[in-house]
């Protein structure tokens, strides 16, 4: 269960520029839970995900992760329980190195170092299994350095690495924006199908209306630093892109373009 | 080239193979170009110097290779720590490790040990060819060869591959929980511990211990990894590491070579900047031929 309490986050404090990304949120999420958030630029959705993963910092409020507090705990020790996938498919993965290394580096990760190669034999087996599942033909590309892959089977093979060990929590920032649609689909579908899989708590930040609307069980609408409305149950399901489009304009909040057509 | 020649290049190529092997881990595996192995060359030559003339030459050896890594330590602090930009980390640690070189020889600039006993002492007069013995070639062969696969393995453990990730994609390495900052110190550190087991190699293999022995070290080192690289690829990790030995022998013969055809001693700084220039801008070359035919051939 991830808690955020009272949340503020503010750039440039105490000068003219000051400006709250986050402004007094507060958001629980159960375990399980696959909320996903909306908001037009400068909402804070980005800031609200840099601030649980640890390379945002947080100017007050309080971020709990199952019973223990994470407010300022270093990035690199929350990616222990946290899976992070970036907008940039390049972001994820070690391009000189092989998808089997890659794999081996991320199923390494939160535990104890151990000797030995990265890539066991044993794990080997695991690895292409992994791969076939995602069903872009990796699997027969074990060898290969990440380099070679295109956008799309590179962020296919970041979300494996960052669920190979499945998180505590996934946070996904607009991972499928840079993709083309037929591609961005099939990233989102087997999204789906590991988050069902290992039941992940997830957060994911998308600039698509409709792909917010579809995947997940909540849906979080985001304007100025605040939540303007969280949607669930049968309100959710009966909510049109031009419903949120009206509910957006009720506060004063202009969408993008990409919202509505991407 | 006489016989004794060659060979003797080949060793001295041989101790800038484990050199370069450790600039590999910086400027290769990190992607960082440090500075610091003018410098902990140095230390390595100093320490390997004075304790060799007390009586312990393989002692001398490990403690220069500490002592370096130290310096890698205290280079990969300024720059993950204090957030100094790599190059001027290494020129700053650079810097104050010449003082400390000289410290540690005792404020002399060079030692000459010439009769006492070496690493090398034990495997002399055994094997001969051509009248020549061939007893330091082979100590410095297994070395070599040792330190390589040594070096393959650990690239490729669990500590080795994040080492590796966070040269290729450090915003990667961050989020899979593994701490970018130790990753660099760690690597700057055995970068430099090998250079400094070099440098004390190279003092006992010529007896004489000289402070201003380091100069150049980093553009030698990259010389012999891109020469390397350019002729003997590095598509694998093994067949890399083995193109920079190849490289740093290749580039030592070739020096020795340009010493045969009278180019003076002074001359090699400016001839060594020159292959690097070369051998990082030839690949720029033929692209560059080719593009120009097709626009001439277009017209």
């Amino acid at each position: 269960m991830l808690q955020i309490e009272n949340l503020t986050v503010a750039f440039n404090q105490g000068t003219a520029n000051e400006k709250k990304a986050i402004d007094d949120l507060s958001l629980t999420l159960n375990d399980g839970d696959f909320v996903t958030v909306i908001g037009s630029n400068g909402a804070g959705k980005s800031t609200l995900l840099g601030s649980i993963a640890g390379n945002v910092e947080v100017t007050s409020g309080k971020i709990v992760n199952n019973g223990r507090n994470i407010t300022y705990e270093k990035e690199y020790r929350r990616s222990r329980y946290i899976g992070r996938l970036y907008q940039d498919p390049l972001k994820g993965t070690a391009p000189h190195m092989t998808i089997e290394e890659n794999l081996g580096l991320a199923y390494s990760r939160g535990k104890r170092m151990h000797h030995g190669l990265g890539v066991r034999k044993s794990d080997e087996q695991m690895f292409h299994d992994a791969c076939a599942t995602l069903g872009l033909g990796l699997e027969d590309r074990m060898k290969s350095p990440v380099g070679l892959l295109s956008g799309g089977q590179r962020q296919a093979l970041t979300l494996l690495m960052a669920t190979l060990q499945p998180p505590e929590l996934l946070l996904l920032d607009e991972h499928t924006a840079a993709l083309d649609p037929v591609t961005s689909k099939k990233i989102m579908t087997i999204t789906q199908q590991i988050v069902e899989k290992h039941q992940i708590t997830t957060l994911m930040v998308t600039h698509n209306i409709e792909n917010a609307l579809r995947y997940g069980n909540r849906t979080v609408v985001m304007s100025e630093g605040r939540i303007l409305k969280i949607l669930s149950g049968p309100e959710r399901q009966d909510m049109t892109i031009q419903d949120v489009m009206n509910l957006y304009a009720s506060a004063g909040d202009t969408l993008s373009d990409k919202a509505i057509l991407g | 080239m006489a016989f004794s020649t060659v060979i003797g290049s080949v060793e001295l190529g041989l101790i800038f193979a484990i050199m370069s092997l450790g600039l590999f881990i910086a400027f290769r595996v990190l992607d960082l170009p440090d500075l610091t192995v003018d410098g902990s060359f140095v230390t390595g030559v100093a320490c390997a110097s004075v304790l060799t003339e007390a009586g312990h030459p393989l002692a001398g050896i490990l403690a220069g290779a500490l002592a370096g890594a130290l310096a890698g330590c205290f280079t990969g602090f300024l720059h993950t720590k204090l957030k100094i930009h790599a190059i001027l980390a290494g020129i700053l640690t650079m810097t104050a490790l010449y003082s400390v070189n000289l410290w540690i020889m005792q404020e002399k600039p060079s030692i000459f040990f010439y009769g006492v006993t070496t690493v090398f002492t034990p495997v002399q007069g055994r094997l001969f060819a051509n009248g020549y013995d061939m007893g330091p070639l082979c100590l410095l062969l297994v070395i070599a060869a040792v330190l390589m696969a040594a070096m393959d393995y650990f690239l490729r453990t669990q500590l080795g591959l994040s080492l590796r990730a966070t040269g290729d994609n450090e915003a990667m390495v961050r989020s899979s929980s593994i701490n970018t900052d130790a990753m660099k110190i760690l690597g700057f550190a055995l970068c430099n511990g090998i250079v400094a087991l070099a440098g004390g190699l190279y003092a006992e293999y010529s007896q004489t211990g000289t402070f201003t022995v380091g100069t150049g070290m980093l553009v030698l080192g990259l010389a012999s990894i891109i020469i390397g690289e350019a002729l003997f690829g590095k598509r694998t990790m093994r067949r890399h590491l083995l193109s920079v030995i190849l490289g740093a022998v290749l580039y030592r013969i070739l020096i020795t070579y340009a010493f045969q055809l009278g180019l003076p001693a002074s001359d090699l700084k400016l001839f060594s900047a020159a292959i690097v220039i070369i051998a990082i801008s030839a690949p720029m070359v033929k692209p560059y031929l080719e593009k120009r035919r097709k626009r001439h051939a277009a017209d």
